[in-house]
């Protein structure tokens, strides 16, 4: 009895065995699997260039940052009519809270934009040459949908009300990166560029003025 | 002594089920970076994200999500990889070599990706946040992917030469030659 039952408790274990070692090597699908959802994937679609703009702009700063939104929506009356629960003498019953916690990193470039660099900035006089650069200025703000981490979601958040939390990540991500003289820096590091593409370009005596930020 | 005997099989069973986790790495960023790149060119692209969920076999009713998203691609070029020996200076005249044109950034903003169509059956739940996200990171993957093909690099190139050009001339150079470095391959 005990030899028989010994029997198939090596056979159930070598059957199990050999499912484990088809699993591992994905000859058949792990037991997880059968049950797993099946990833949403987006058809090729095509890339469509609408515009095409020529820039000239100095990038010489970037910063990069992590924050992090907490949003909260509180839900509403389930009555239209705020009158109505007290005319039916039922307690004004609400929607629950949704809640929205986004983690963002992003990166912000900051610099010069040459294109607004007029001829009256620039003054050549044989060997020197003295030139007024415009402000520095944050160029461009990244947070790409990859660089978003969702910590939290309760509720169901339609496109508008999630994008209008992005937009707040993303105004803290700037406001985070200024506090570390982003455009101080950007402005320092513009001057130290174009004065030694200036010296390069074959100028003795070079003269970069960067107008100032305002604080 | 039936221990001993089936010892390899439970060894094995052991084996198939020991775990395989792998640690990942730790990113790691300086929270602020010195660059000298000079933007020459932007290109706006739109796509189309078309998703249907309707592939897991236990989940009845379809499910599928139509949204709209803009990307704008920068490029240009790297202004510390221009070498003293690059510029040559002969009087009113100026021969300079310039690098090969990189991708600079790859920008996705929020506000450019917007929910067109949304169609979800009485027994499925609508895509949540975080989902039409996921979504947007297959698009965000596959516009990254077809960057080559957009001809950007080397409209980049052109706009630098341009810019370079009237730049020197603004400085007073006469005869104005641009090149460009031979030896470095343009990187994406």
């Amino acid at each position: 009895m005990r030899k028989t039952l010994t029997k198939y408790l090596v056979l159930v274990l070598l059957l199990l065995a050999v499912i484990l070692l088809f699993q591992r090597i994905q000859w058949i699908p792990s037991f997880g699997d059968w049950f797993k959802s099946k990833p949403v994937e987006i058809e090729n679609t095509a890339i469509v260039i609408k515009e095409i703009n020529a820039l000239a702009q100095l990038i010489t700063v970037t910063a990069y940052n992590e924050v992090v939104i907490e949003e909260v929506i509180k839900g509403g009356s389930l009555f239209n009519n705020p009158i109505v629960p007290t005319l039916l003498n039922v307690p004004d019953l609400k929607y629950a809270n949704k809640k929205l916690v986004l983690v963002g990193k992003g990166k912000v470039l900051a610099g010069i934009d040459l294109a607004k660099l007029t001829d009256k900035d620039i003054f050549v006089n044989r060997d020197s040459v003295s030139m007024k650069l415009p402000k520095a200025t944050i160029l461009q703000v990244i947070i790409n949908p990859s660089d978003y981490d969702t910590f939290e979601e309760t509720g169901s958040w339609t496109d508008a009300e999630a994008r209008v939390v992005k937009l707040k990540l993303r105004d803290k991500l700037i406001i985070t990166v200024l506090r570390q003289n982003i455009l101080q820096k950007a402005a320092a590091k513009a001057k130290l560029l174009m004065e030694n593409f200036l010296t390069a370009s074959g100028f003795k005596k070079v003269t970069v003025i960067i107008t100032p930020n305002e604080l | 002594m039936y221990f001993k005997k089936y010892s390899p099989v439970l060894l094995l069973c052991m084996l198939c089920m020991g775990c395989n986790k792998k640690e990942k790495q730790l990113q790691q960023v300086m929270a602020l970076q010195q660059m000298n790149d000079l933007a020459t060119v932007e290109y706006v692209v739109t796509k189309i994200i078309k998703a249907n969920d309707n592939k897991t076999w236990y989940k009845i009713g379809d499910r599928k999500i139509l949204m709209s998203c803009k990307a704008t691609l920068t490029a240009g070029i790297d202004l510390s990889a221009i070498k003293p020996e690059q510029v040559n200076i002969d009087g009113r005249h100026i021969t300079l070599t310039l690098p090969h044109s990189k991708m600079i950034s790859v920008n996705i903003k929020p506000e450019d990706i917007t929910e067109a169509y949304e169609a979800v059956d009485v027994l499925r739940q609508s895509f949540t946040s975080e989902e039409r996200n996921g979504l947007a990171i297959q698009a965000e993957q596959q516009i990254n992917a077809s960057i080559g093909e957009l001809g950007i690099l080397q409209t980049a190139e052109t706009n630098a030469a341009l810019f370079v050009n009237n730049f020197l001339h603004r400085l007073g150079y006469e005869t104005i030659k641009i090149n460009f470095d031979n030896l470095a391959t343009p990187k994406n």
